[in-house]
């Protein structure tokens, strides 16, 4: 049977089924088109209140359009989408100050400075929590009468952040908001969220590329691929479906395609390390069977089985086996 | 709300600040070498334009600045309706072009008025905010474009220069110029929504959208297709324009038109079954000619938008007359230091009985004054009746005062046993014009030892607001006997033009109200309803009378709704939207299948 066939999509059911109002976005047959292309693929998802949801998928995947869906900016071409019980197409004002929005530009007025343009959002959002502010932009020492316009990247990031949580949201949408960030401001945003988040009782999702970020944070992931929902469950447990099988051939080694599941194969110092999704320990006797001198099963990390998941329908990489 | 509009002020306040430097130094200097109330409507308009262009620079700056998706968002997804993020960008708008544009020319106007003799009238107070609301509308335009689908919606800006740019009174223009203001504030604030690219729900707004996207289209696409068909004149024939003077008069209007006086009369008798004719036509030559036209297209209006009478000199005192329209009298002032001399009435220096109309040209619209400079008075010679009005400056030739009206020929010679030199004349001879026709494009008068042969050409050549009408040309000659009747001698209507010509119809305009003949018909209401002081008013037809025409906006009628169908069957709108839409199209013809395409998007959802 092949990989893709044997995709287990779990929709939620790996979480406590929560009550149909307790669900922060829901979509249903989600269509989004441009042009010629599908950007979101009947797309059902919801989403539970709570907890940080990871969103992941390469480029294209259909993540962005998703949050402009969400958001409002765009509307879909088929299909129903809601955001804490609203639809999408149709946010009032109240409903937006629920809802918090950091992106990946932090595009934020480059001639306010920093205290004046907080100033206009404390005065903009009846929920602001001044004490929460100052506690994350403590983080990036970023200096009320500094310029926006004069800021680093990363402590505009910081302000962007502090700013949205401070609004007390119930739904936070973070698109990539590490993405250019250096190590040390990267590690601050962390640290803040994670704080901010232990303290409120806001959801949080997060879409990003780097999966030692969503390791660190997510309580979910759910993973998109061409517009369609591929996976939704805890990071740990995607992380066991992916295993890492290692094996020794006495000859030739059997074809990668003529062995289930297998999302990505290399060779190191004469051993061929199979990374494979949804298998038992069957594998290893069908290695066996296949002529494996020797073989043995190891554990992967998240960022190393979601980039064989999200790798094995695209080109392989230069060290790897092509899967067909 | 204030937020925001002192954050957008913020954003863009040096910016104003140094605009409204710019201008206003750019004022004062301008009243160093001359007197900016009262520039010539063209100047005025280039200003205008000028403004009308910072009004649209702005909006690209600032709501263009939001167009993409993360600063658009970054703008729209906060607490407060759409409605109120567009009011505090406009507002804020409007708060920096009245720093840059309003206060300086208010300032400006207010010195002027204070500290010089110059004339300043309410009525140019009215206009800066005439202007002021245009500039506006250019705002409203720009920031449509920028929050449209299709950056060609900054086409709805023609609508309101078509329907209420126009040299009427600025009172009269306050009603067109706030409906289109209010108009375009109602188009930018409706597609000013979060998402950017939905088509729009309601078929009123729908409406009020698409009908100045499609005057806009009306007018681009008369503007191409005029261009693109006088490209394809100007390759494929022998047009005199881009060749040496042209030498046949028999087929060419416009050397026709250079070949005027004795050989042009001549030809208008050529085909004369009058006895006389061929002893006229050896006699020409040795004639002395003089010609009239009707070169006055438009006379001031009281509280004109724009200047069309321009001031006048006495050269011997040093006097600079301009005209108040305030007080319908003119003001005198030195232009070199500045110095008041004096008012202007309709008896001259110092009178103080005000003018009727406005004067131009040493006339009104019914009168002809002389003025005597050596005493500083001024005489009226000819009075008009009611309903009559001159279309053309007199001409002083043939020992005669020669008059076109929009009614006769008049020619009057000066009363010789009169005292004063500023008699009024006698009237010679009248001859009235041809029924239903506009005033002629060209009269030439030979004086005969009996009489006086005049040839009149009727030919309807002048440009209408961007438009124009159409007539063949004809000729007609008329003999004047010595006792002042008139016969018609000869007529001459095989004349052919240099443009397109469609069978017997000669197609000027090249592209017209065919294309669209209600929005044709829209675009002339205010040409109807105010006075423009136009010399003739009655001149534009609804929908001008050339038969061939007829067919060709009917199968452009048709084309658009075809293609208005073809257009509707791959988007999802429902009924009565796609019939509103296809009623459109049947009967806008194609500007409205271009408003189809903009405002309702394929692939969008409903």
């Amino acid at each position: 049977m092949a990989a893709s066939n044997q995709l287990r999509i779990a929709r939620g059911d790996s979480l406590p089924p929560p009550a149909v109002s307790d669900y922060v976005i829901e979509t249903e047959r989600l269509d989004l088109c441009y042009g010629r292309k599908k950007a979101l693929n009947q797309l059902t998802l919801r989403i539970p209140r709570g907890r940080i949801h990871a969103i992941v998928g390469a480029n294209g995947a259909g993540k962005s359009s998703l949050f402009r869906i969400l958001l409002g900016v765009r509307s879909p071409n088929a299909g129903r989408a809601t955001i804490l019980g609203h639809d999408c197409t149709a946010l009032t004002e109240h409903e937006r100050a629920r809802i918090g929005f950091v992106n990946e530009e932090h595009s934020l007025p480059a001639w306010l400075r920093v205290d004046e343009l907080v100033a206009m959002q404390r005065r903009l959002y009846p929920k602001w929590d001044e004490r929460r502010y100052r506690s994350i932009v403590d983080h990036f020492h970023v200096f009320p009468e500094q310029r926006i316009a004069a800021i680093s990247r990363g402590e505009r990031a910081g302000v962007n952040l502090a700013m949205a949580l401070a609004q007390n949201p119930e739904l936070l949408i973070l698109d990539e908001p590490t993405l250019g960030l250096d190590v040390v401001a990267k590690r601050a945003f962390l640290e803040a969220v994670l704080n901010s988040v232990d303290e409120g009782d806001t959801t949080l999702i997060y879409c990003s590329h780097q999966m030692d970020e969503i390791e660190r944070l997510a309580d979910n992931l759910i993973i998109l691929e061409r517009g369609e929902l591929k996976h939704m469950s805890p990071p740990d447990e995607f992380c066991e479906r992916v295993a890492l099988w290692v094996a020794e051939f006495s000859f030739v080694p059997p074809e990668p395609g003529t062995l289930p599941g297998v999302l990505h194969v290399q060779r190191i110092d004469g051993l061929f390390h199979y990374l494979v999704l949804d298998q038992d320990e069957g594998f290893g006797a069908l290695l066996d069977a296949r002529g494996a001198r020797r073989h043995y099963r190891g554990d992967v990390n998240l960022d190393r089985a979601v980039n064989a998941f999200l790798a094995r329908n695209h080109a392989a990489p230069a060290q790897g086996i092509p899967v067909p | 709300m204030n937020d925001l509009i002192r954050s957008e002020w913020h954003r863009f306040r040096r910016l104003s600040l140094i605009v409204a430097l710019c201008h206003g130094l750019a004022l004062v200097l301008m009243s160093r070498v001359g007197d900016v109330p009262q520039l010539g409507y063209e100047d005025q308009g280039m200003m205008l334009v000028l403004y009308m262009l910072l009004g649209l620079t702005l909006a690209l700056l600032q709501v263009g600045s939001y167009r993409q998706t993360s600063r658009w968002l970054w703008l729209i997804h906060r607490p407060l309706a759409p409605g109120r993020i567009f009011a505090a960008l406009a507002l804020s708008a409007l708060a920096q072009l009245s720093v840059a544009i309003l206060a300086p020319l208010l300032v400006f106007l207010i010195a002027t008025d204070a500290i010089t003799t110059q004339v300043v009238d309410s009525r140019h107070y009215v206009a800066v905010l005439i202007a002021m609301a245009f500039t506006m509308m250019a705002w409203m335009a720009g920031a449509h474009a920028c929050t449209s689908r299709y950056k060609a919606a900054v086409a709805v800006l023609l609508a309101p220069l078509l329907l209420a740019l126009h040299l009427a009174s600025v009172w009269w223009l306050l009603l067109p110029v706030l409906v289109c203001l209010a108009w375009l504030v109602f188009v930018a604030r409706h597609s000013f929504r979060a998402d950017r690219a939905a088509p729009i729900a309601r078929h009123g707004v729908l409406l009020l959208t698409a009908l100045p996207l499609q005057l806009g289209f009306f007018l681009l696409v008369f503007q191409l297709s005029r261009t693109g068909l006088a490209l394809v004149d100007l390759l494929g024939r022998s047009n005199p324009g881009r060749t040496v003077l042209a030498s046949d008069p028999d087929v060419d209007i416009d050397a026709m038109m250079r070949s005027m006086s004795q050989a042009f009369l001549a030809k208008g008798l050529e085909g004369s079954r009058d006895a006389r004719a061929a002893a006229w036509r050896e006699q020409l030559p040795l004639l002395q000619m003089a010609g009239l036209a009707p070169d006055i297209e438009r006379f001031p209006v009281r509280h004109q938008f724009g200047n069309l009478a321009q001031p006048w000199f006495d050269d011997e005192r040093n006097i600079k007359w301009t005209f108040s329209h305030d007080r319908m009298r003119f003001r005198g002032r030195d232009p070199i230091t500045g110095v008041a001399r004096g008012w202007w009435g309709t008896d001259g220096i110092g009178a103080s009985e005000p003018f009727v109309d406005v004067p131009a040209y040493g006339m009104t619209r019914t009168m002809l004054y002389a003025i005597d400079k050596e005493s500083q008075r001024q005489h009226e010679l000819i009075r008009l009746p009611d309903g009559e009005w001159f279309v053309g400056r007199p001409v002083h030739a043939l020992d005669r005062v020669l008059l076109l009206t929009n009614l006769r020929v008049l020619a009057y010679r000066p009363d010789r046993d009169a005292l004063s030199t500023f008699a009024p004349p006698e009237l010679d001879w009248q001859l009235p014009l041809a029924d239903g026709e506009p005033p002629p494009i060209g009269v030439d008068i030979a004086e005969l030892l009996d009489g006086w042969l005049v040839s009149l050409f009727y030919f309807d050549d002048r440009e209408f607001d961007g438009f124009e009408s159409l007539l063949n040309p004809w000729q007609q000659v008329v003999h004047i006997d010595a006792d002042g009747r008139s016969t018609v001698v000869g007529e001459r209507r095989n004349i052919r033009g240099h443009q397109v010509s469609l069978g017997r119809s000669v197609a000027v305009p090249l592209a017209s109200w065919w294309l669209s003949p209600p929005l044709y018909a829209l675009a002339h209401v205010p040409d109807r309803l105010l006075d423009t002081g136009l010399t003739e008013p009655l001149r534009f037809e609804a929908l001008p009378n050339v038969p061939l025409f007829y067919p060709l906006a009917l199968s452009l009628m048709l084309l658009s709704l075809a293609a208005g169908y073809a257009w509707l069957r791959g988007t999802p709108v429902e009924t009565s939207r796609r019939r509103l839409w296809l009623v459109s199209c049947a009967v806008l013809g194609v500007p409205a299948f271009l408003s189809l395409i903009c405002l309702e998007p394929r692939g969008a959802r409903r």
